[in-house]
């Protein structure tokens, strides 16, 4: 096992991986996460961490901030089993404007609304009453956000 | 007939390839995905028991669940001669093909990651498998772990 204690030999000033390219050191077809590796102090507390998405992100890169501890823009909406009404929740680093679309289990677009979504904390609540007892999908899409969310009406 | 159809299917392949864009390996909405394996399974796991991870739907990034790993310290007196431990948490991609990354001119590989509890010089990094003519391994830079509850933070 090579241990460069880096990104391999290709890298950029910020030392942030570079898939590929010419001169590159990555000479394969395909690459993949063989671990994750987690260091800590000997004798330390219980530590609990949560993972997502591994892979690939450069859509979700944001110049803005560079390379380092990315911020995340949540995007949630409860409940996920609802009676009449959902909510999505929006915690965003920026101003942005998104479009929410909600569609039933046959692909029909049952919702569709634009909104301002301001910086910071925000709730948003969609009003399903009239609609049938069914699984629907909500996809919210905007400046580096597409996001799908899965509902179930009762 | 059968000739032009898969010239065409091929193609088609190529030119996917090509646009390539963001790649997820694992989201964890629906299983646990390649990183399925206990914490013990790596060989490099001096310094800490071995826990099973589990989805968890309280909090994610995307979709509807994240992975949640416990990593708990091995009682006093058995701590490793380096003073530190460190996990090798494993991906099993190493059989599965489907779940290989193919090699695009750009881009960048991470993943999500969220705690507050980590301990004071907790790090954490990738180790990349380059499935090439010669196959080797490469680990990446080591990072600080951020302690943030409830904000998810991407290590690339």
């Amino acid at each position: 096992m090579t241990d460069k204690d880096q990104w391999g030999d290709r890298t950029d000033q910020n030392g942030t991986i570079v898939l590929g390219g010419s001169g590159g050191q990555f000479n394969g077809t395909a690459l993949h996460i063989n671990a994750i590796i987690f260091q800590a102090p000997a004798n330390s507390a219980d530590w609990t961490l949560n993972l997502d998405d591994v892979g690939r992100h450069d859509e979700a890169r944001d110049q803005n901030t560079g390379f380092n501890y990315l911020v995340f823009n949540m995007i949630q909406m409860y409940p996920t089993v609802f009676e009449s009404h959902v909510t999505l929740q929006l915690n965003l680093e920026k101003s942005k404007s998104l479009e929410i679309q909600i569609f039933d289990y046959q692909g029909r677009q049952v919702i569709s609304k634009s909104i301002e979504a301001l910086a910071g904390a925000t709730y948003h609540t969609f009003d399903m009453s009239q609609m049938a007892s069914s699984l629907y999908v909500a996809k919210i899409k905007g400046e580096n956000i597409n996001q799908s969310i899965k509902l179930v009406k009762k | 007939m059968k000739k032009v159809l898969l010239t065409a299917i091929f193609f088609t392949l190529m030119v996917f390839v090509g646009t390539l864009k963001a790649q997820i390996i694992d989201n964890f909405d629906t299983d646990k995905g390649t990183f399925n394996r206990g914490t013990a399974t790596a060989g490099q796991i001096a310094g800490i028991f071995g826990t099973i991870p589990e989805l968890d739907a309280t909090k994610f990034v995307s979709g509807t669940q994240s992975l949640k790993v416990l990593y708990r310290d091995y009682a006093a007196g058995s701590a490793p001669t380096d003073n530190n431990w460190y996990d090798r948490f494993l991906s099993d991609a190493d059989v599965a093909t489907a779940k290989n990354l193919l090699n695009a001119k750009t881009g960048y590989i991470g993943f999500w990651l969220e705690t507050s509890t980590a301990p004071i010089g907790a790090k954490v990094s990738l180790l990349l498998k380059d499935v090439g003519t010669v196959s080797y391994y490469v680990q990446s830079i080591k990072k600080d772990v951020i302690n943030d509850a409830g904000v998810f933070k991407m290590y690339e």
